[in-house]
């Protein structure tokens, strides 16, 4: 089978969709292709020159837009959301990919979209807890926190859920966003404040988590979070938001410990040990499901694979959606909202997929989005008209401003 | 001549739960006393082989407005007459029409497992248009669930009632509830004699799996009045107060019309190592798997629900010899008292401390308490199907 697999670009840094594709490899022919959003436009540019119906399969991962891209020319289409960048969408923007297959690494994710999708299908990934050791010495407890959104968790939230009940922590500072500045405040010494940056070598890291037997876990919601499952193989006690997927790896006070975001009470760590011991059985058992998983995923895959449709939007129509998706996720939204207005395929299988307020809700903003489609084609029209631009300079601003004015009530 | 046995039950119209599965038990109980069962159920039942394919499909289906099936049509509209409502009135002439097409007459049984509230309206109407004559053996089981199904009257028991009272022929038609607290009820609602009847079920031992973890089952899909919200929290208990323990909750998920709303409570099922998630529907030998690989089985059930009613789960688990825990408070509240692997729990607590003396013992321990409870049970369900039964059939 010949699989062209579009990953995100920032994953050749960090390598977490190494372990997909390396099982892809196992039964199939990968051709890799890396999406860079910062550069999205070059980058679509390239997209479309390729030819996706050489491919069996092209399987989106993250960036699940991109699949409308294939789906436009008929290819067959597997898309792999993650819940922290994809688990707010409406249900427009699945129902207008609901040519693709998905498979889901998030229970949420995959009870918000199983509907409607060409099929579905959820796992849930473990890492092999052999090679990590076991945190130990839960008398003192030593906390590791990654800064990697100061504007979800900080150490200030950490000092607030643990406030005083611990005997070090340690912050690792690498953020997401590599202009964020991060310093430790002045009073972070008094409590036995330790910090490292980026490690050369990953084994840096491996051993100050090591050292350490709690674990806060750095975002308010991950994709698969294996900051987060590592730290629970290690049978650390693991503190994580009751957002996705946290939620669905830790049961609270059962194997981990949960906080609602905004809401930072003080967490008692006396049962840590227990914790720790039951996130690390957690661990074991659900790696023997995974491995489970492994094993059906290719007859998945293959019947993704054969999956073909009739192309349900235009290339055109395809490209529009993807540039608005990287440009403008507000004018994205009400263009799915309208192709999903438009075809009653997938305007059925919403409506099926949801209840009586959800449909008056959807109602109107299907109503809105196909207003905006129809401006948008509109306004790419008039661009085609030779002229256009200078005609455009050239009206008097009293009209530009009602057009704007126009324009902008359809958008609200 | 064998006589018949009409087993009736208009709300069957799915081939899995527990309307079916009476309708089996209690037709093997009649064929084994030598009676002709013909369990006569909903229309729109699935045309199946195999065990329900003895079923005569035959009434509409008139609970679309509590309990929406797609494979069923709403009933077309009539006028009601003299009936309270046009659904009254169509199962009127639906039992009228039954009763004439297979000649039901004074020897033939009734036997009305789970009644429902339209179908024994029209049922009793018929009866009653027939006049004195050609009247058959008549019993009604109430077990608290359909019987009050209708928007048309605030006391439909007392609706029951007076269709009851009209008819007349108290030597011919005899009732029943599911638990005992129940039948103390409609006694005091009816004013006259009602029996207690349990499944007849025998006992059917299934061996208690004497290696790996101790299951503990929560079997039935997941719905709130049987504390499906309460087991996240049993199990949480459970592993703080016995971290050592290998118990393994396991839990059958709410419907998937269901799940959207649910998804954070299901998250922390999903995501707990103590539990297993099931999903809401299983079919007859998954279910039987379950139950075999399960060492106990707990019932934390609302009170207000199950105030006076039993559970079909409770019966089948003491017949496969499985110990369980119950809610306290429930309509089996006076009958678990008298068995010996059973337990009233008032709280959450409750349930952990009687799972965990159980989980320590052995199945040597267990299985004199479990056969003795099965025993118990299938004498007094005997017992109680003859009373009821023989006093008819005299």
């Amino acid at each position: 089978m010949r699989i062209l697999f579009l990953d995100h670009a920032f994953h050749r840094k960090t390598g977490s969709s190494r372990f997909f594709l390396d099982f892809l490899k196992g039964f199939s022919d990968v051709t890799l292709e890396f999406f860079d959003p910062l550069i999205a436009d070059s980058e679509i540019e390239r997209l479309v020159a390729l030819n996706f119906t050489d491919f069996d399969l092209v399987v989106v991962w993250q960036l699940e837009a991109l699949a409308f891209l294939p789906i436009s020319v008929g290819a067959s289409v597997l898309v792999i959301p993650m819940y922290d960048g994809s688990g707010a969408q409406p249900a427009e923007h699945w129902a207008a990919l609901s040519d693709a297959s998905i498979l889901n690494f998030s229970y949420n994710l995959h009870v918000a979209t199983r509907e409607l999708m060409a099929s579905a299908k959820v796992v849930q990934y473990f890492p092999d807890p052999k090679p990590f050791a076991l945190a130990k010495d839960f008398e003192r407890p030593r906390v590791f926190f990654w800064h990697r959104r100061g504007d979800q968790l900080d150490l200030e939230t950490v000092f607030r859920l643990l406030p005083g009940n611990f005997e070090s922590i340690h912050v690792h500072i690498a953020p997401d966003d590599p202009d964020e500045e991060v310093t430790l405040p002045s009073w972070a010494s008094r409590y036995g404040v330790t910090s490292s940056r980026w490690f050369d070598d990953p084994k840096g890291l491996s051993d100050v988590i090591d050292s350490c037997n709690v674990a806060v876990c750095p975002r308010f919601s991950e994709g698969i979070g294996m900051f987060m499952l590592e730290a629970m193989a290690r049978g650390m006690c693991v503190i994580g938001s009751s957002w996705p997927v946290h939620n669905e790896y830790i049961a609270n006070n059962i194997n981990g410990m949960l906080f609602d975001p905004g809401s930072y009470g003080a967490l008692d760590l006396s049962d840590a040990e227990r914790l720790g011991t039951m996130a690390r059985k957690g661990v074991e058992a659900g790696r023997l499901r995974w491995e489970e998983d492994l094993k059906a995923l290719p007859a998945f895959v293959a019947a993704c694979a054969t999956l073909k449709r009739p192309p349900s939007l235009t290339p055109a129509t395809a490209l529009r959606l993807v540039r608005s998706y990287f440009e403008d996720m507000e004018l994205y939204r009400q263009l799915a909202s309208g192709l999903v207005a438009g075809n009653p395929a997938m305007a059925r299988a919403l409506k099926a997929s949801r209840g009586p307020e959800d449909l008056a809700r959807a109602a109107e903003r299907q109503a809105m989005g196909v207003a905006r489609q129809h401006l948008e084609s509109l306004r790419e029209g008039l661009g085609r008209i030779p002229g256009w631009r200078r005609l455009r300079a050239l009206l008097p601003s009293r009209v530009k401003i009602v057009l704007a004015r126009l324009f902008m009530a359809v958008r609200r | 001549m064998i006589k018949r046995v009409f087993l009736i039950d208009p709300m069957c119209v799915l081939d899995f739960g527990h309307n079916p599965k009476s309708l089996l038990y209690f037709s093997d109980y009649f064929a084994s006393a030598g009676y002709e069962p013909i369990p006569v159920v909903c229309r729109y039942f699935p045309l199946l082989t195999g065990e329900y394919a003895k079923f005569e499909r035959r009434f509409d289906y008139y609970y679309q407005q509590f309990v929406p099936i797609k494979t069923a049509p709403a009933p077309p509209p009539k006028g009601s007459g003299d009936c309270l409502d046009p659904l009254e009135a169509l199962s009127f002439a639906e039992f009228s029409q039954w009763l004439d097409d297979d000649a039901i007459g004074a020897d033939d049984h009734l036997f009305y497992p789970s009644v429902d509230f339209y179908g024994v309206c029209g049922l009793l109407r018929a009866l009653i248009a027939r006049g004195a004559q050609n009247i058959p053996r008549i019993h009604l089981r109430f077990i608290g669930v359909m019987e009050n199904a209708t928007r048309s009257t605030n006391k439909p028991l007392a609706h029951i009632g007076k269709l009851l009272e009209s008819l007349g022929q108290t030597d011919r038609v005899t009732l029943s509830a599911e638990s005992p607290v129940y039948s103390d009820n409609l006694r005091d609602t009816f004013k006259r004699e009602v029996g207690w009847t349990l499944y007849p079920l025998e006992s059917a031992p299934a061996p208690l799996p004497a290696t790996g973890s101790y299951r503990v089952f929560s079997a039935g899909a997941g719905r709130g009045d049987k504390g499906f919200f309460r087991l996240l929290n049993i199990a949480r208990l459970y592993a703080k107060t016995y971290p050592k323990d290998n118990v393994q909750f396991v839990v059958q998920n709410v419907p998937v019309a269901e799940e959207r709303h649910q998804t954070h409570y299901v998250s922390q099922l999903y995501a707990a190592p103590n539990i297993d998630l099931l999903p809401a529907r299983l079919s007859d030998d998954e279910l039987e798997a379950q139950y075999a690989r399960c060492s106990f089985l707990i019932m934390p059930y609302d009170y207000e629900t199950y105030r006076f009613r039993g559970s079909a789960v409770f019966m089948e688990g003491v017949a496969k010899h499985r110990p369980f825990a119950i809610a306290s408070g429930t309509g089996f509240h006076p009958l678990v008292t008298q068995l010996e692997a059973a337990f009233n729990c008032p709280g959450d607590e409750d349930f952990v401390h009687t799972i965990r003396r159980f989980s320590q013992m052995t199945v040597s321990d267990v299985a004199p308490l479990t056969d003795r409870t099965a025993a118990r049970y299938a004498e007094l369900a005997r017992t109680q199907m003859a009373s009821v039964w023989t006093e008819v059939s005299a």
